[in-house]
């Protein structure tokens, strides 16, 4: 008899399989019944599955692999369509969204397109726009539900920050808890008496411990007030692990509450510091009583001692605090308030910095409002106003955020019905077909895309669109003095984005020459 | 000194003498050296399983990786989407369908993972990309489902159809 | 030889493959010894291999059918699709295998069914032997069945772990899990029971066969594998059936030796005993446990043998102490100090002892009366702390809280003892007073060297003085003197001294005392400048003679602690003009300076050429105030008292006790002779002078001057306590402006403590008065604030 692949034993074939690709195997399996059984068999498909970046640990992980590749397909077509078609953008983008983290794999694969691909920047462009979008639509929710009263851990509280900046490189809560869940371990191994210890015992092992890592505070001789240090996923991923106070006293918090020490922040002005309050019927040095114990002081970003009450009751006195007040300043902070001092934080950060960060500013502004706009007593109209902007120019993709979140604190206000009409806007402006401008001639003879010097003013910048004669004001163009160039305004001028983000015009004359690509 | 040899033979009678370094690349012989005493060896080992042609060509695969580094383990298939061969063993692996398939079931029999590896690699590449109708025909497969199956199998794998 | 093995099975057929198999793996079982044949290696091998691979190339059956005659895994997954239940199974891949592991899993629960029921035949050490015996021949056999079953390993075995199945191993560990189950369990209180009398012999002194215990160790080591990730092992088997009884036991028997040890031995036996026993203890981990019982065997022994006794260790402490046992009490320490908060009483009794120790030292010295030198009772602290400073050092391991226990005890009996009853300002007074005595001229200590280490050791002694101020006060008083007299033993030492004093008290405490010896260097120059210079001024020769051979220092006011003198002087005419010139000298360099001469300091030599007993003349070393009397009797050889009075303008108080020394030194007579110096009476040259020496040194200090020096020195301290408080009082206030009252009192004690302890009422005290001086007001609520 002649050998053939049926004859070979289960254990063989199996193997073969899990070189290929599941649709191979399909195909394997429609061939004959002989290999009906090992192309059904559910290890073969777990290690399918292993191609998603992350999936479940469930019990038929043929069907996971078939729901996913359904959305995966569903989405690139979407994708697709998005960069084929101007119109019905919003539309399309909130249908990948809604397909939620099993879509990122799809974004993922486009936004590492390989250059290549005609269309790779677009691909990339709008793949980094669903990204973060998406991680928007997870963070977004958390401070909503602190609004509602909700229980929201304090780590995702802050966490949601660093979901709206792409360069944390966080997309969801776990992977921050990870990196806290690593601290916790490799701490538990340092201490493994730790249980034994007293409340201030244990306060002060977690700060030290802490501290010696390097895990809080900033290095000394960095600024204080860059815009990185407002953001705890950066903080526990830089090898630096440089954090403000606020930051530090959260990454203490949630290691100490994991140890089961009931430790919080608190609203010191200026300086957030972590309240560590004993168990009832213990003081803090673990000694029996019947009542509540005074709880201690710990100020992570600084040291690894604790705060003697009596120099925070000294600063407060020298700050002119009321009694009331006092009480307040040294008493543990809601989570919604440490949200918001953060999104103050990160305010003040982006009017210091400027336009150089670590962290993309412009992201950082947006997580700042949308957090104050959600959770203040009081919605600053400004910052609405500054929101819709946003929205409008940097981030279509979160129309729908908007209408879902924001428009629903404002209903009521005055301001309701500017929402409306803004988020109206913006969709008309979507479902317009774009005008298509045909290159007349050789007068624009510059391509969108191409990068250049100008020669006057010196800038690099990209070209990203054009017109064929001046479009802009003619308050604009009296005081360039447009008509005193060569060739007046009957010349193709340039849409560009200069290097710092600036968005300019320019000629022909102005660009030619010094092109750099 | 002369390199130390012991002697297989195939099912089919035929003794082959081969270095103990190209021999271990099986790991059941690997292991029964090290089980048994020197001695055991005097006679041939009989390789119950596997004919001379067969045998030999496997005897070719493994001295020419005799000095490759030992396999890490059994543990190392949950990630290996690479179907990449190298030239040397995608020239080795030219044979017929049939002779292919002894040589993974000989691999499978003396415990040899990388050849193994390599020929389920060939066969897989051969796979790859085909419908049914042309894996049945590049394997020699029966069909041997009725149509109402055939229906099933059809409605179970609309899934994957529309690629 | 291998016996002759039967046929290969038939593949398909399990009962045959079994046959085959089970006869191959109970040769190998149980008479491995007699080597296993290369082919029946290989055909064991073969027929696994060939069971596993079989059935299954079977085609063209129905799906169902396909699964052949073996049956099916009870815990096979269910199919993933729904859609497939009709005909067409989508069941997965089925891979053999199951029914050989089972099968090997009944022999070999059979064979450890044998090796049990042989195993109660044998008890205590043979017991342990046959354990021994049949572990090492089971895991070499599973050691080779694992490999004769590899194929299985390999496919069935991997697939059923990867589907996450509990209760499946790799054959190896399965061997070790049936080990655990069939026999382990039912023997390892025996096995145990065997080994802890093992022990126990051997810690009767016994030699017992250790490598005995040594595999037991490992068997059982071998048996903890992690149910989560079979290829690590964890100790729990091992901690729960080995160590567990092996604490327990070790527990009991030091609990019973220990006792009756105590019993029929001393304290100071039973110490060594216990040290030996940690010892013995420590060394049983490295011979034959696991490193992993260590920190547990250490605490059981420790809390049998030293927490268990230590009360009675700790009333052996004291009369150690009394007995001054250095080996022994180093030994308690080294036992208690293992065990938690083992030493704090000790600390409190050393502390009391070294006080009392303190105490009756300086009480002898006390019983000498008030004679005593300074030295005495310096030496009598210092002896005490130095003895029980090298105990803490040699017994304790300089542990830094006996080290703070010994200063506590030091402080108290160097401030509060029956010397200084009146006040704690007396051992000041008196240190300084011995570092006086150093380091003037004439002292004992011959060797730099020796005096550098004296000095080190008085600042052991300040270290522990309180009233640093008033030591401050002595000292520079002393200083003073050396300087002006010249009788310094050395710069050096000078210099190292303050050098010191500065280390320990800072820069301010020590402001003065350099200034001073500033001034003294910078005089010498100013001497110099002033011996070049005065020839270009002198007239003639005749001028020239009336100039004296001088020296002159310059002391800064302020910075010395002198006073001008208390009696007016008529300076006599021969030294007038030179101190002219060198006044002149010294306004022409500081124009706007004062200059203030302190007579009462100042001294020369005279010569008595009158006197013709010798072929060179006398030499007076005398005060000033001497050389102006003596000088008088060059016009005449008798002078009345009133003569004297009126030409030198000294008060009685200063004249008196002068003439007293003259008289009594036989330079000068009285009439009426035998009588005291009063008005009236009349002094006389006395030519007949005589003296050993041709140096006469008549410059002495009189007696009551000394006694209303060191009153004042106490007087003075007072009034500068108050004036270190208010300035501390207004400092504070200055940079606070608003404070409690009880906080600024707490603020002075900080700042003044370093200098002496400060009492509250005296602080409260200078609070009223910059009151009253309009510096600070009271504000309600005992609140204070600073009046700018």
């Amino acid at each position: 008899m002649v050998l053939s692949l049926g004859d070979l034993p289960e254990e063989i074939l199996y193997n073969i399989l899990l070189f290929c690709d599941a649709i191979d195997s399909v195909a394997v399996g429609s061939t004959a019944r002989r290999f009906r059984g090992v192309t059904n068999e559910p290890l073969l498909w777990r290690n399918y599955c292993q191609t998603f970046s992350h999936f479940p640990q469930v019990a038929d992980w043929k069907a996971l692999y078939i729901s996913r590749y359904l959305i995966d397909r569903a989405t690139s077509r979407l994708f697709d369509s998005i960069l084929a078609n101007q119109t019905g953008r919003i539309e399309k983008l909130r249908s990948i969204i809604n397909f939620g983290c099993d879509a990122k794999d799809t974004l993922l694969r486009n936004l590492s397109v390989d250059s290549s691909a005609e269309d790779y920047l677009a691909r990339r462009y709008y793949a980094k726009a669903l990204l973060t979008s998406l991680h928007r639509t997870i963070a977004i929710p958390e401070w909503v539900g602190l609004r509602n009263g909700d229980e929201i851990p304090l780590v995702n509280a802050l966490g949601a920050f660093d979901l709206f900046i792409p360069e944390s490189g966080f997309g969801n809560f776990d992977e921050i808890n990870d990196r806290l869940e690593q601290i916790l371990s490799r701490f538990r191994l340092q201490h493994p008496d730790f249980e034994t210890a007293s409340p201030r015992g244990k306060a002060g092992a977690i700060a030290a411990y802490l501290r010696a890592h390097n895990l809080t505070g900033i290095e000394p001789g960095r600024e204080y007030h860059c815009l990185e240090h407002n953001f705890l996923g950066v903080a526990l991923d830089d090898p630096g692990h440089n954090s403000l106070p606020l930051v530090s006293a959260v990454i203490y918090c949630h290691i100490a509450q994991m140890l089961g020490l009931n430790a919080r922040p608190c609203g010191f002005p200026f300086h957030v510091h972590v309240i560590v309050v004993p168990p009832w019927g213990f003081d803090i040095d673990g000694n029996n009583i019947d009542t509540q114990g005074e709880p201690i002081y710990m100020d992570p970003f600084r040291s690894d001692q604790e705060t003697p009450t009596s120099d925070m009751r000294t600063q407060l006195n020298f700050l002119g605090a009321s009694p009331i007040e006092q009480s307040a300043f040294m008493g543990e902070s809601r989570t919604s308030e440490i949200v918001l001092r953060c999104s103050k934080n990160i305010l003040n950060s982006v009017q210091r910095t400027g336009q150089s960060s670590a962290v993309d500013v412009g992201c950082a502004r947006y997580a700042a409002l949308w957090s104050s706009l959600l959770l203040s007593s009081q919605p600053d109209i400004q910052q609405l106003l500054w929101l819709l902007e946003l929205v409008a120019t940097d981030f279509p993709s979160d129309v729908h955020l908007v209408e879902r979140y924001i428009a629903a604190t404002f209903r009521g206000t005055p301001e309701f019905e500017h929402i409306l009409e803004s988020l109206h806007v913006i969709r008309a402006v979507d479902e317009i077909p774009k005008q298509v401008k045909r290159r007349s001639s050789e007068e624009v003879s510059f391509r969108v895309g191409q990068v250049f010097r100008h020669r006057r003013y010196n800038y690099t910048a990209i070209v990203t669109g054009w017109d064929a004669e001046c479009g802009a004001g003619e308050q604009w163009m009296r005081r360039m003095g447009i008509d005193h160039l060569q060739s007046g305004r009957q010349q193709s001028f340039y849409h560009v984005i200069v290097e710092d983000k600036s968005v300019r015009t320019a000629t022909n004359a102005s660009c030619g020459g010094r092109e750099i690509l | 000194m002369a390199e130390k040899t012991l002697i297989m033979e195939s099912n089919d009678g035929k003794k082959i003498e081969v270095p103990i370094d190209v021999a271990s690349r099986s790991i059941l012989i690997k292991n029964m050296i090290d089980d048994l005493p020197e001695g055991a060896f005097e006679e041939a080992i009989p390789i119950s399983n596997v004919s001379e042609n067969v045998l030999t060509k496997v005897i070719e695969w493994c001295t020419h990786h005799r000095s490759d580094p030992p396999s890490s383990g059994d543990d190392d298939d949950t990630r290996r989407k690479t179907t990449d061969i190298d030239e040397w063993d995608q020239k080795f692996m030219q044979v017929d369908q049939e002779m292919l398939f002894e040589i993974i079931l000989a691999a499978n029999y003396l415990d040899i993972k990388p050849l193994l590896d390599i020929g389920c690699k060939t066969v897989a590449n051969m796979i790859k990309g085909k419908s049914p109708e042309e894996i049945r025909k590049t394997f020699n497969i029966q069909n041997d489902f009725t149509p109402e199956e055939e229906d099933q199998i059809r409605r179970e794998n609309e899934w994957a159809e529309d690629r | 030889m291998a016996p002759l093995m039967p046929q290969a099975p038939h593949k398909d057929d399990l009962n045959e493959t079994w046959m085959f198999l089970e006869n191959g793996i109970n040769n190998v079982m149980v008479k491995l010894e007699e080597g296993v044949d290369m082919k029946n290696y290989m055909a064991l091998y073969t027929a696994v291999h060939n069971f596993c691979t079989s059935h299954k190339a079977v085609s063209g059956h129905a799906l169902q059918s396909q699964r052949g005659g073996s049956s099916k895994s009870p815990s096979a997954p269910d199919a993933p699709h729904k859609t497939t239940q009709n005909q067409l199974t989508g069941n997965p891949a089925h891979l053999l295998g199951e029914e050989l592991y089972k099968k090997l899993g009944e022999y070999l629960s059979r064979h450890l069914e044998w090796v049990y029921n042989e195993s109660t035949g044998h008890t205590e050490e043979a017991l342990l032997s046959f354990y021994i015996r049949e572990w090492q021949r089971y895991t070499t056999a599973a050691k080779y069945i694992n490999h004769l079953f590899r194929y299985l390993n390999r496919h069935w075995v991997k697939r059923e772990i990867d589907e996450g199945k509990k209760n499946v191993y790799d054959v190896y560990t399965q061997h070790l899990v049936k080990w655990k189950e069939d026999f382990f369990l039912k023997v390892h209180e025996k096995v145990m029971g065997a080994v802890l009398k093992l022990v126990e012999k051997q810690r009767n002194g016994e030699t017992i066969e250790q490598s005995q215990i040594k595999s037991i160790v490992d068997s059982f080591v071998s048996l903890g594998l992690d149910e989560t990730d079979p290829t690590k092992s964890t100790l729990e088997i091992y901690r729960y059936y080995f160590q567990r009884p092996f604490l327990d036991a070790t527990r009991v028997y030091y609990e019973d030796e220990s006792r009756q040890f105590v019993a029929d031995n001393s304290v100071v036996e039973y110490m060594k005993k216990a040290e030996i026993r940690l010892e013995e203890e420590k060394a049983r981990v490295g011979l034959y446990l696991n490193n992993d019982i260590s920190k547990d065997l250490t605490n059981t022994c420790l809390d049998v043998l030293v927490t268990a006794h230590s009360e009675l260790l700790r009333d052996e402490f004291q009369p150690l102490l009394d007995n001054e046992r250095q080996d022994d009490l180093a030994r308690m320490y080294r036992l208690l100090s293992r065990i938690k908060e083992g030493l704090d009483p000790l600390r409190t009794k050393f502390e009391a002892h070294v006080r009392k120790a303190g105490l009756s030292a300086v009480e002898k010295v006390a019983a000498e009366g008030d004679s005593f030198e300074p030295k005495m009772y310096v030496d009598a602290l210092l002896s005490v702390h130095t003895r029980y400073h090298s105990l803490v050092k040699e017994a304790f391991n300089g542990e830094s809280e006996f080290v703070r226990s010994l200063d506590n005890a030091c402080r108290e009996f160097v401030n509060r003892n029956k010397i200084c009853k009146s006040g704690s300002t007396k051992t000041p007074e008196l240190l300084a007073k011995y570092t006086d005595s150093l380091l003037k001229k004439g002292s004992k200590a011959a060797e730099e060297s020796e005096l550098e280490e004296m000095l080190v050791q008085i600042m052991t002694a300040f270290k522990y003085i309180e009233d640093k101020d008033v030591f401050q006060k002595f000292y520079s008083k002393m200083l003073a003197k050396r300087l002006v007299h010249v009788s310094s033993v050395s710069d050096d030492a000078e210099t190292s001294m303050i050098s010191k004093l500065k280390e320990a008290c800072g820069f301010e405490y020590t402001n003065k005392l350099q200034r001073m010896f500033q001034d003294i260097q910078i005089s010498k120059d100013l001497n110099k400048n002033y011996e070049a210079w005065l020839p270009t001024t002198l007239l003639d020769e005749e001028e020239r003679k009336k100039i004296v051979d001088s020296h002159f220092q310059i002391l800064g006011t302020g910075f010395w602690p002198l006073s001008a003198p208390s009696t007016s002087f008529l300076a006599p005419p021969e030294i007038v003009k030179t101190s002219e010139k060198f006044e002149q000298f010294y306004y022409g360099k500081h124009s706007g300076r004062k200059l203030t001469w302190l007579w009462q300091l100042c001294k020369g030599e005279i010569k008595a050429n009158y006197i013709k007993s010798t072929k060179v003349p006398y030499t007076f070393q005398v005060s000033t105030y001497q050389m102006g009397i003596l000088l008088l009797f060059n016009e005449s050889d008798t002078l009345t008292y009133s003569d004297l009075q009126k030409a030198t303008s000294l008060s009685p108080e200063i004249l008196d006790p002068n003439l007293s020394i003259l008289l009594k030194a036989k330079v000068l007579t009285i009439s009426p002779e035998g009588t005291k110096p009063k008005p009236g009476s009349t002094f006389s040259l006395n030519y007949n002078f005589k003296n050993k020496k041709i140096k006469v040194n008549l410059n002495i200090q009189i007696k009551s001057e000394q006694k209303v020096e060191t009153d004042d020195t106490h007087k003075t301290i007072e009034e500068d306590r108050k004036l270190l408080l208010q300035s501390a009082i207004v400092r504070i206030m200055k940079s606070r402006k608003k404070m409690k009252h009880v906080q600024l009192v707490q603020e002075v004690i900080h700042q003044v403590k370093s200098r002496f302890p400060p009492q509250v009422p005296d602080i409260k005290k200078n609070i009223e008065a910059l009151m009253e001086k309009d510096y600070i007001e009271r504000l309600d609520g005992d609140e204070i604030a600073y009046i700018a």
